[in-house]
């Protein structure tokens, strides 16, 4: 059975092994107020893809080459939540104009401002990301959110390494640690 | 007014309330309840082992100095999350948490000869509590829950890139963190 607006399905399915999985039936307006947490975390991700565009010009070396990386799951992420949108029956919401994510970004003259503002965007994803759990009602994209959100976390800890602080330093992650 | 604020509430702004699922095909509320139930258990146990371990391994003479200060930060994590995920087990779902495994009762943990070995069988144990959390969050709405598992989860990812940078591994190799079951 399907919801409308070709939302996510209700099914039973077994995962075998006594553990098995289920998905609950998703109403059109849940599958609404689903699409609208996404499109909101779309827009982070754009905002990440800019950042690491951006910075990247001001970094060499093995921080470069980190930060490319991220840049690719940062937009890995930015295709897999335009995909979950569209699953959900909706439209991604179009991107703005590159100046509107970017005019709030503050001046990266160096490597050390470059991965400071890194992890400001960064830790603010985890905290979007932990926030929008609670209200999304698709099992599975709860799923992909949380996945993604580990990530952003991993990211964190790797650009507290480039910056020579403590690369886990709290038992619980959840963006909203001081950077 | 910082960027970063700026961002979360144009994200906040975006959630709208949202219900618990009122159908579920041919699965009873109470059915939903009970595996809703099992798998924030099994993402206790997988804290608890990974807990287990660690402390065997750091306390194992297996490690060098500074492994040995990184496993015993992870295990201080894992000990912080078995208790807060069986706490919020208790008070949202009225239901007990496991017990935490013997040593002997973990798989890899007796045989182990050298560092090498450990740090392997300490990333296998944060894959799969990794795993275990995410069938967890697949599974439950319960927002205490929710933010719990969330915090730990980001917690385990982190543990694993210490672990793999130990290991002269990739730190992030996917865009992705699934864990392995």
């Amino acid at each position: 059975m399907l919801a409308a607006g070709g939302a996510a399905a209700a099914l039973a399915s077994c995962g075998g092994k006594g553990n098995p999985q289920v998905t609950p039936t998703v109403s059109p307006d849940q599958a609404r107020s689903d699409a609208a947490v996404m499109n909101a975390l779309l827009d982070l991700e754009r905002t990440a893809v800019l950042a690491y565009s951006i910075g990247m010009r001001r970094l060499s070396g093995a921080p470069r080459a980190v930060a490319g990386r991220f840049l690719e799951h940062e937009r890995e992420h930015e295709r897999a939540v335009r995909r979950a949108i569209r699953g959900l029956g909706a439209q991604p919401t179009p991107a703005r104009p590159a100046r509107a994510y970017t005019s709030g970004f503050p001046r990266l003259r160096t490597a050390q401002e470059v991965l400071r503002f890194a992890l400001d965007v960064e830790n603010t994803q985890v905290s979007a990301y932990g926030d929008s759990l609670g209200s999304i009602v698709t099992p599975a994209l709860r799923t992909e959110l949380a996945s993604i959100l580990a990530v952003e976390a991993e990211h964190m800890s790797v650009i507290l390494g480039a910056l020579h602080e403590p690369q886990a330093s709290q038992a619980l992650v959840t963006g909203n640690a001081p950077t | 007014m910082t960027r970063r604020e700026a961002v979360r509430l144009a994200a906040v702004a975006a959630l709208a309330p949202s219900a618990l699922p009122q159908r579920a095909g041919a699965i009873t509320r109470d059915e939903l309840k009970k595996m809703e139930k099992a798998a924030v258990a099994r993402s206790v146990s997988a804290e608890q082992t990974a807990m287990v371990a660690f402390e065997a391994i750091a306390n194992g003479g297996l490690l060098d100095q500074r492994t040995t200060g990184t496993v015993r930060v992870l295990l201080d994590h894992a000990t912080q999350h078995a208790d807060l995920l069986a706490k919020t087990l208790e008070s949202e779902l009225d239901a007990s948490a496991p017990l935490a495994p013997r040593r002997n009762a973990i798989p890899g943990l007796a045989g182990l000869r050298g560092q090498p070995g450990a740090l392997r069988l300490a990333t296998r144990l944060e894959d799969r509590a990794i795993a275990a959390h995410l069938a967890a969050v697949r599974t439950t709405h319960n927002s205490q829950l929710l933010s719990a598992i969330a915090g730990v989860l980001g917690s385990d990812g982190q543990g694993l890139v210490l672990l793999r940078q130990l290991r002269r591994r990739e730190p992030v190799p996917s865009a992705f963190e699934r864990g392995r079951p």
